[in-house]
């Protein structure tokens, strides 16, 4: 009995403390804090879509202004290397309260030769527009993506 | 007995190798909303999403819209020409992007093609340049242009963008 009671007891424990360590607690943060995103700029959060372009690329220059009743940001793009690269990138623009206003944009594909800086612009097109989310990825591109598996798949007919 | 169980068996192993499932979803899948796929190169209706946004993100950033403030004068935007080769390109669709873009801006009053009373009419066209390759190699160029006229007919502004889509080479194997 006092072995089945101590056995319930460590399970108890164990459960508890790795429920602790989950990272399932988001609800009262803004995002989780990663090498990834940059949110120095007080109305810009800047987002490399993936781990593998951090310290190749770099997202500088952030300029938020108004332009008439809108604002406009302004954002430059840095190729760190001599790679060539094909990215896309999007804005989204966000009200005070944090709300994502204007959510219609799309993704805008650009080409980033090597060492050079590119520059953006938006306009929010809601005069409540205040801040941006800026990011920039590899090409989500289910053809591109289907195409280089098949070349992977069937190398002997490249 | 034993051939009749090989004869049964070798479909199966066979249909067991193929790459296909039975059942499955005929390779159809649900895309990213946002995202910007193309099979040929013609435009699809994010293309006309992405000219609308930035576009008119050239126009709401001038000068002259600038100092508009919150006048909101009356704009009319005049049909949408088609001056590309392709004469299935959906207009009403990027014309009812344009529209819903510059009116969710707030600032101008947008008027019927109808109206008799306005201060401004936009004028847009949409054209097209396109090179073929030898190998089914193709390369498009696509132009949304946007001409902003006073009711006395004197232009004051002019804002374009532009959409290369390239289509490379076919593979016959």
């Amino acid at each position: 009995m006092k072995s089945r009671l101590f056995t319930a007891l460590i399970t108890t424990c164990l459960a508890f403390s790795l429920s602790a360590c989950s990272t399932m607690k988001g609800a009262n943060i803004k995002y989780k804090s990663q090498r990834t995103i940059d949110d120095t700029h007080p109305r810009a959060t800047l987002i490399i879509g993936t781990s593998d372009l951090v310290d190749n690329i770099l997202i500088t220059n952030v300029k938020v202004a108004k332009v008439g009743l809108l604002s406009r940001a302004g954002i430059d793009v840095q190729n760190l290397t001599d790679n060539r690269y094909t990215l896309e990138y999007k804005f989204v623009w966000r009200d005070k309260q944090g709300f994502e206003v204007d959510a219609s944009n799309v993704w805008h594909r650009f080409v980033l030769t090597p060492r050079k800086i590119k520059s953006f612009q938006s306009v929010g097109k809601k005069p409540e527009a205040y801040s941006i989310q800026f990011t920039v990825r590899f090409p989500d591109d289910l053809y591109i993506e289907s195409d280089r598996l098949d070349r992977e798949a069937k190398p002997f007919f490249d | 007995m034993i051939k009749k169980i090989i004869l049964l068996a070798l479909p199966l192993t066979l249909i067991g190798c193929s790459n296909m499932q039975l059942g499955g979803q005929s390779r159809v899948s649900i895309l990213d909303g946002n995202s910007r796929e193309h099979l040929e190169a013609e435009l699809t209706m994010n293309d006309y999403t992405a000219f609308a946004e930035k576009v008119t993100n050239k126009m709401l950033r001038s000068r002259l819209v600038q100092s508009w403030g919150t006048k909101r004068p009356k704009l009319i935007v005049g049909a949408l020409r088609n001056n590309t080769d392709n004469e299935s390109i959906r207009m009403q669709d990027i014309y009812d992007r344009i529209t819903e873009t510059i009116l969710g801006s707030g600032l101008v009053r947008l008027m019927d093609k109808s109206a008799t009373s306005f201060d401004y009419v936009v004028k847009t066209e949409l054209s097209s340049t396109r090179q073929y390759g030898g190998n089914g190699e193709e390369l498009a160029y696509f132009k949304l242009e946007f001409k902003l006229f006073k009711i006395d007919g004197e232009m004051v502004g002019q804002w374009s963008d532009v959409l290369p889509l390239g289509k490379a080479s076919r593979k016959f194997i």
